[in-house]
């Protein structure tokens, strides 16, 4: 009986930690847009996303060189910011960075794995900005800002 | 210098214009090398510019190749963290490429603001990696890791970035500058043998243009010569050519017009002494004719007489008249015989003055009273007002003739009227002669001419004589260093002053 109680609550564990799991990655369906912590910027269109990401636009404000820090190809937020954001699919973004190479000389953003990655690339460079899971916790180093204009859920 | 062709340099005209063809067609040479040269050397200057694209396309690609061999001596460095002396000499020696591509390509890129200035920005950029990639070598420990990296080097990787996205444009524009010059050598491919053919053209054509024009102006001028030649030769003598040039051409027609003028005035000349000599012989006959027809009568009549043995029983007074009038005729016919020869010697310089030292006053009293029966036969009155002591060297005979020429002259158009002869000394060195009468007169226009050969005032159906008087007056005065002149008025009567110089003026 104390065996069975003991499988119950392994079973009881499982299906919370599996609960918790799930919770998490509904909860990971959401990005949040984040730039060095002495950056003055506080919000952006949706549409001044798209041009950094995009490098239309290359300069912050005051005339420093922005620094986007995109995620690796397939991950979850390069998905969403791809989809929510941008509103173009992997393979779009791809050729198009095969024809800025080819004709304007423009490389595609550097491209790193991790929140953690991107938290540091972006407090490392003034200029730096990103986007990472809703639910990373940011260090001081950066800083969110709030995209206006973007209608996704 | 008409004749002295030898002299005559004839140049500035035919060869100097000539000269200006030469010059035109060496100055079109130039020029069309000049024009060849500057489009050649514009396709040489775009050949050049696609070697330097080249090199510079080179010197980015050595860059690129440099910092890729730095970046993975960077992921050997940061990942493994063993050999780092001898990683970090070969990242320094890749590096150090890398920095002497792009100064090299500065060097290179002056004459392109573009690409200098992305190649400034890429040295810019290298030193910041360089200052990134030096902290990687630095650290005793690997860089702390992220999960799945080590965020030095991703920073590294970041500026690498940066540096391959400013070679790719650097490189872009370089290619472009290559593509431009390229095209511009295509396209101006044939610009030299265009610039040469249009060159020649416009040379040809302007040297066509301008020896025509100068050849037509030659020609103009010839022909105007010519066109005048032939108007003269037509009979034309007071035709002018029109000077076209101020040159040989020029001063030829000027000479053919001065020439045809001297043509024209000797031509003139020779007709008046054709119409003088005509009038001459016309009078010359008539006069020599005059006195021998009553010459013929009277001796014809005494050569009756004598036949018929009738001249006996003539009173002595009638032999005497028809002996007067025979002698009068003989010398009227002397007179004009001698007026030819005194012409002719004086024509001819052949009259010998023998001076001698004279009172012209008593000369000129004696004139009078040889011929004082004749002014008394011919009813005029004569009135003398002669200075004594007015001594004149002079040939007495001549001298003679001139007053007694004057005199008679006086006679004949004198109209009867009172004669006056007057001697005086105008200034200390001549001694003037007037002979005045009181008839008819002589027009100014003619006051000048009568002192020609054969030349009268009056109608010499009037009046006889060959029109010779004066002229002998005239020359004979001169000869004695004197002039003579008339005072006339129509109506008044006419003045002859002989001026003569006095025997001071002579000593003198």
């Amino acid at each position: 009986m104390r065996d069975q109680l003991k499988t119950n609550n392994k079973i009881l564990a499982g299906l919370i930690a599996i609960f918790i799991c799930f919770h998490d990655l509904a909860k990971a369906e959401e990005i949040v847009f984040i730039v060095n912590a002495e950056n003055p910027i506080k919000e952006m269109r949706n549409q001044d996303v798209v041009d950094i990401f995009l490098k239309k636009k290359r300069e912050w404000a005051d005339a420093s060189g922005i620094h986007f820090i995109d995620r690796k190809d397939g991950s979850v937020e390069r998905h969403i910011f791809l989809t929510q954001y941008i509103g173009r699919s992997d393979r779009d973004i791809e050729l198009y960075w095969i024809g800025q190479k080819l004709y304007s000389g423009n490389a595609a953003p550097m491209q790193v794995l991790t929140d953690q990655n991107a938290e540091k690339m972006v407090s490392t460079f003034k200029g730096g900005m990103s986007y990472v899971l809703s639910t990373y916790v940011l260090g001081k180093g950066v800083k969110k800002i709030m995209i206006q204009g973007n209608t996704s859920p | 210098m008409l004749t002295n062709i030898g002299s005559f340099q004839q140049t500035s005209s035919v060869l100097k214009r000539l000269n200006w063809v030469i010059i035109l067609v060496v100055f079109s040479f130039v020029i069309e090398l000049v024009g060849l040269f500057l489009s050649s050397n514009l396709l040489v200057e775009n050949f050049s510019s696609i070697h330097m694209s080249n090199r510079l396309f080179d010197a980015t690609v050595t860059t690129s190749e440099s910092l890729e061999g730095a970046m993975t001596t960077l992921n050997k460095a940061s990942t493994e963290r063993t050999h780092l002396g001898d990683l970090y000499r070969v990242y320094q020696a890749n590096y150090a490429q890398a920095h002497d591509s792009i100064d090299s390509a500065l060097q290179m890129s002056n004459d392109s603001a573009g690409i200098n200035n992305h190649l400034k920005k890429l040295k810019e950029k290298l030193e910041t990696f360089n200052t990134s990639s030096n902290h990687i070598f630095s650290q005793e420990e690997p860089t702390p890791m992220y999960f799945s990296g080590n965020v030095d080097l991703l920073v590294a990787q970041e500026y690498k970035l940066e540096l391959d996205e400013l070679l790719r444009k650097t490189q872009l524009l370089v290619k472009e500058e290559g593509a431009n010059a390229f095209e511009t050598v295509y396209r101006l491919r044939y610009l030299p043998l265009l610039v040469t053919l249009l060159i020649t053209f416009f040379c040809v054509s302007f040297t066509i243009l301008t020896g025509g024009a100068i050849i037509r102006r030659l020609r103009k001028s010839v022909d105007n010569l010519m066109e005048a030649t032939k108007v003269v030769v037509g009979g034309n003598l007071s035709y002018h050519a029109k000077i076209i040039e101020n040159d040989e051409l020029g001063w030829f027609t000027f000479a053919f017009n001065q020439m045809i003028e001297k043509v024209a005035q000797l031509y003139q000349e020779a007709r008046y002494a054709v119409q003088i000599r005509d009038d001459f012989l016309s009078i010359a006959s008539h006069e020599l004719r005059t006195p021998i027809t009553p010459l013929k009568l009277q001796i014809q009549s005494i050569i009756r007489l004598v036949k018929q043995g009738r001249l006996a029983q003539l009173p002595p007074e009638q032999i005497l008249k028809m002996l007067s009038i025979t002698d009068l005729q003989i010398s009227r016919l002397t007179k004009l015989t001698d007026d030819l020869l005194d012409v002719t010697r004086i024509t001819s310089g052949k009259i010998d003055l023998r001076k001698e030292r004279a009172d012209i006053s008593k000369m000129m009293s004696e004139i009078i009273t040889k011929i004082r029966s004749e002014l008394y036969a011919q009813k005029y009155e004569i009135t003398m007002n002669l200075q004594p002591g007015l001594f004149v060297e002079m040939d007495l005979s001549r001298i003679e003739q001139v007053f007694t020429n004057l005199l008679s002259n006086a006679m004949k158009y004198g109209e009867g009227k009172p004669i006056e002869v007057t001697t005086s000394r105008t200034d200390p060195h001549s001694i003037e002669v007037r002979v005045q009468d009181h008839g008819q007169g002589i027009a100014l226009a003619d006051q000048e001419r009568i002192f020609g050969r054969f030349e009268r005032a009056a109608p010499s159906a009037n009046f006889g004589g060959l029109g010779l008087g004066l002229y002998i007056v005239k020359q004979i005065v001169e000869q004695h260093l004197g002039t003579v002149r008339v005072e006339s008025s129509l109506g008044d009567g006419s003045a002859f002053i002989v001026s003569l110089p006095s025997e001071m003026a002579v000593k003198q």
